[in-house]
C-alpha cells in the first residue's frame, strides 16, 4: 500500500503556484520602467473605490474521504469580484479590500463517477501600505474570511454530499507593479489570502448526516480551525490593461483548502483564468 | 524602496514555508491505491477495515478474522485476471461478513451475500397473503395496504419502508379499523427503506414517548473506534390518531434493514406481540465508498442496539416462534395470520 502524505503533493503545488507568482511579481521590479509614467493602476484615493468583475474557466480537483476515496477532476466556471477602496485621510483604517468568487463544475473520477461542485467565498480585508513606491505597490493586513463549498456524488447512496469551508480570520497581502511595455502602461497585481485561524464545518468520520439531524449534533459539525489542521490559500495574479474608461484584467487565480477535520481528510484545489474588467468609481464631492 | 518586489518575495517566501512546514506536520495521508487487481483489492479492503463498523460482531457470531480474510483473498489476485474475475473474488471477500448492508456495485452485477436470509425457511408466500388482502383492499401509503378481515381484526401489510407515510389516509385507515378487536400487522420479506418512515408508523401505536433504543457511529478507522452512544426515543404521533389495542407483528428472515429498525422499536411497545421467525438483521446504517476502477461500495457503518443494549445486525428474535405449516401451505391457509387472529380473538374476544 503507498501511502502519500498529505499536502506533500500539495505543498509541491503551492511551490509551483508560488513560483508562477514569485516570477510575475518580480517581473515589474526587473523591468524598472521609468519613473513618472501614466499608470494603469494606482491605488484608491479616498471615498475612490476600484471595482473588478471577472468570468473564468479553470479546472478543480477535489478529494474528500467522507464521500469517496477517489479523486475528482473537471472544468469549473468562476464569477469573481474584487474591490479596494481608498484610505481616509489619516490612513488609519487602511484600505477595505473585498474578494468574492462563485465557483461551479462537475467533476468526473477517473473511472467516470460524477460529482457536481459549488464553492462561494467572500473574504474582507483592512489592508495599510507597507511599500509604495512609483512602480509598485504592497499591502498587508488582516482579513475576515469565509468560504464555503458543497461536493455532491452522484453516485453514493447515502453519504452523498458534505460541505467545506471555513470562517476565519486570516491574513491578505496585495502587490501592485507598475511597468510600461513601449508607451503603454500595464500593471500586474497579485494577492494573496490565507486563513489562519477560525471554525471550519466537516462532520466526524463516518457521521451520517441523519445523526446530526436526529439528535441535534449541529454543534459537532463545527471544528476549531487552524493552519495546523485546515490550510487555505487564495491568490491570483491579474495583468491590468487600460482599455476605455476602465481597464481589462486578465488574470489567473488558485484557490487551495486542505483539511484533515472530522478524523477524514479533504483536498480542494481549483485554478482558473479570468477576464474581467475593473472601474474606478468616485463619489462626488 | 528600490527593490520592492524583494519584499513581496519575502512576504510569499514566509507563506511557501509556512505550507512546508504545514506538510511536514500532517501524519495521516490519503490512501493511494492503483487501479490494478492488486490495488482494487487492497483499496477494498482497507476502506471496509476502516470504516465498518460490526467486526468484533462478526469475529464473535461468525468468526470471521478480517486479516485472515486479506490473506484468504489476497493469494487469488493477480495482475493478469481478468474484470470479472476479480469482481468474483471482491464478492467472495465481503461476503465473509454476511451484512445485506455489504454489496459491490459494478457493470457486471450487484455483490452480496444473502444467506442470512435464504438459508432459513421463507416463511411467507405472497400468493397466501393476496388471499387474505383479495383485490378490495385499500392503500394507507405506499407499499402500505391493508382490509378487514372476517373475523373483524385488522390486517395491515407494509411491503417496504422507501415511500412516506400520509398521516390522512392512517386516520382513515384506524377509523375503518376502529371496532376491531385487534390489528395484524404483516411486515413479512420487508426489506426496510426509510428509518423515519418507520419511526412515524411505530409513534401511531403508543401513548407515551418510549427509549426504543441506541445508536452510534464510527468515528474512527479502528474496529472500536465509535462516537457516544445517543438514546433513541420513540414520540407518540399527539396530532394523529394512534391504535392502543393489541397488535401482532408479523415477521419472517426477510425483514431487514428498516423494517429489522421498526421490530426493534415495535417490541418495545407493551401492545404489541411479534409472531414469526427472528428478522434478517441490517442494524447498522449504510455507507458508500468508491474504488479506483469506479465499482461502489456499500457497508454498514453507524450500528444500532435494542434497548437491552444488544445489537440487531443479527436479526430480532420474535416474541412467539412460528413456523409455516406445509399443510397448512396446501390449503391455501397462513399459518402466520391464522396464528394472529387466533391469538387476538383468544386475548380479546375469548380472553
Amino acid at each position: 500500500m503507498k501511502k502519500t502524505i498529505f499536502l506533500t503533493t500539495d505543498s509541491s503545488l503551492c511551490s509551483r503556484i508560488l513560483s508562477v507568482f514569485f516570477c510575475l511579481a518580480f517581473l515589474p521590479a526587473l523591468i524598472l520602467p521609468a519613473a513618472g509614467q501614466s499608470s494603469a493602476w494606482e491605488l484608491p484615493e479616498h471615498k475612490e473605490r476600484i471595482n473588478a468583475f471577472s468570468v473564468g474557466i479553470g479546472k478543480s480537483r477535489e478529494r474528500e474521504t467522507y464521500i469517496s476515496e477517489l479523486s475528482y477532476s473537471g472544468l469549473i466556471g468562476s464569477l469573481q469580484w474584487d474591490s479596494w477602496k481608498g484610505a481616509a485621510p489619516d490612513g488609519k483604517l487602511g484600505y477595505g479590500r473585498t474578494h468574492s468568487s462563485v465557483l461551479f463544475g462537475n467533476l468526473e473520477s477517473p473511472r467516470g463517477s460524477r460529482m457536481l461542485y459549488a464553492s462561494v467565498d467572500y473574504f474582507y480585508s483592512r489592508e495599510w501600505s507597507v511599500v509604495h513606491t512609483e512602480v509598485s505597490d504592497l499591502l498587508l493586513g488582516p482579513s475576515a474570511m469565509f468560504k464555503l463549498c458543497g461536493l455532491y456524488d452522484m453516485s453514493n447512496s447515502n453519504n452523498t454530499a458534505t460541505g467545506d469551508g471555513y470562517l476565519s480570520l486570516g491574513l491578505c497581502v496585495d502587490y501592485i507593479g507598475r511597468f510600461k511595455i513601449r508607451d503603454y502602461p500595464l500593471a500586474v497585481q497579485v494577492n494573496l489570502f490565507s486563513p489562519l485561524i477560525g471554525i471550519a464545518p466537516a462532520p466526524n468520520f463516518d457521521q451520517p448526516y441523519w445523526f446530526v439531524y436526529k439528535y441535534n449534533q449541529y454543534a459537532s459539525l463545527i471544528h476549531f480551525a487552524w493552519v495546523g489542521n485546515c490550510f487555505g490559500l487564495n491568490g491570483q495574479v491579474n495583468v491590468i490593461c487600460p482599455l476605455l474608461d476602465g481597464s481589462l484584467r486578465l488574470g489567473c487565480s488558485v484557490d487551495y483548502l486542505g483539511n484533515k477535520l472530522g478524523g477524514h481528510l479533504t483536498m480542494l484545489d481549483d485554478t482558473w483564468f479570468s477576464i474581467g474588467y475593473v472601474h474606478r468609481l468616485t463619489k462626488k464631492k | 524602496m528600490r527593490r520592492p518586489g524583494l519584499y513581496v518575495a519575502f512576504v510569499l517566501g514566509m507563506v511557501l514555508m509556512l505550507s512546508s512546514f504545514i506538510s511536514c506536520n500532517w501524519k495521516d495521508g490519503f490512501d493511494e491505491f492503483e487501479n490494478t487487481p492488486q490495488g482494487n483489492f487492497k483499496a477494498l479492503w482497507t476502506i471496509m477495515d476502516k470504516h465498518y463498523c460490526f467486526f468484533d460482531l462478526k469475529q464473535k457470531e461468525l468468526g470471521v478474522d478480517w486479516n485472515a480474510v486479506y490473506n484468504k483473498y489476497s493469494v487469488s489476485i493477480s495482475d493478469n485476471m481478468s474484470s470479472r474475475a476479480l469482481f468474483e473474488v471482491l464478492c467472495a471477500m465481503i461476503g465473509e461478513l454476511r451484512d445485506g448492508h455489504v454489496n459491490l456495485s459494478s457493470q457486471y452485477d450487484l455483490g452480496r451475500n444473502w444467506h442470512w436470509k435464504t438459508d432459513y425457511p421463507a416463511n411467507f408466500s405472497k400468493d397466501l397473503q393476496n388471499k387474505y388482502l383479495g383485490t378490495d383492499y385499500s392503500f394507507a401509503g405506499e407499499d402500505q395496504y391493508y382490509k378487514v378481515l372476517p373475523d373483524n381484526i385488522g390486517y395491515l401489510v407494509i411491503e417496504s419502508f422507501l415511500g412516506s407515510v400520509s398521516a390522512s389516509r392512517f386516520n382513515s385507515m384506524f377509523n375503518t379499523f376502529a371496532l376491531c378487536n385487534g390489528l395484524i400487522i404483516d411486515i413479512r420479506d420487508n426489506g426496510g427503506g426509510n428509518v423515519e418512515t418507520a419511526e412515524k408508523i411505530a409513534s401511531r401505536f403508543t401513548d407515551e414517548r418510549v427509549l426504543t433504543g441506541y445508536s452510534c457511529y464510527k468515528n474512527g478507522p479502528g474496529h472500536n473506534d465509535f462516537s457516544k452512544w445517543e438514546e433513541n426515543w420513540l414520540e407518540p404521533d399527539r396530532y394523529n390518531m394512534r391504535w392502543t389495542k393489541p397488535v401482532i407483528l408479523l415477521t419472517n428472515r426477510g425483514c431487514f434493514s428498516s423494517a429489522n429498525d421498526f421490530v426493534c422499536i415495535m417490541k418495545t411497545l407493551p401492545i404489541v406481540t411479534v409472531v414469526g421467525d427472528s428478522t434478517g438483521g441490517g442494524g447498522g446504517f449504510p455507507f458508500t465508498s468508491e474504488l479506483p476502477n469506479g465499482w461502489t461500495v456499500r457497508f454498514s457503518s453507524a450500528p444500532t442496539f435494542d434497548v437491552s443494549k444488544q445489537h440487531i445486525e443479527m436479526g430480532i428474535a420474535p416474541d412467539i416462534r412460528l413456523d409455516m405449516k406445509e399443510d397448512d401451505f396446501k390449503a391455501g391457509v397462513d399459518t402466520y395470520i391464522e396464528y394472529a387472529r387466533k391469538l387476538i380473538n383468544d386475548q380479546i374476544v375469548n380472553p
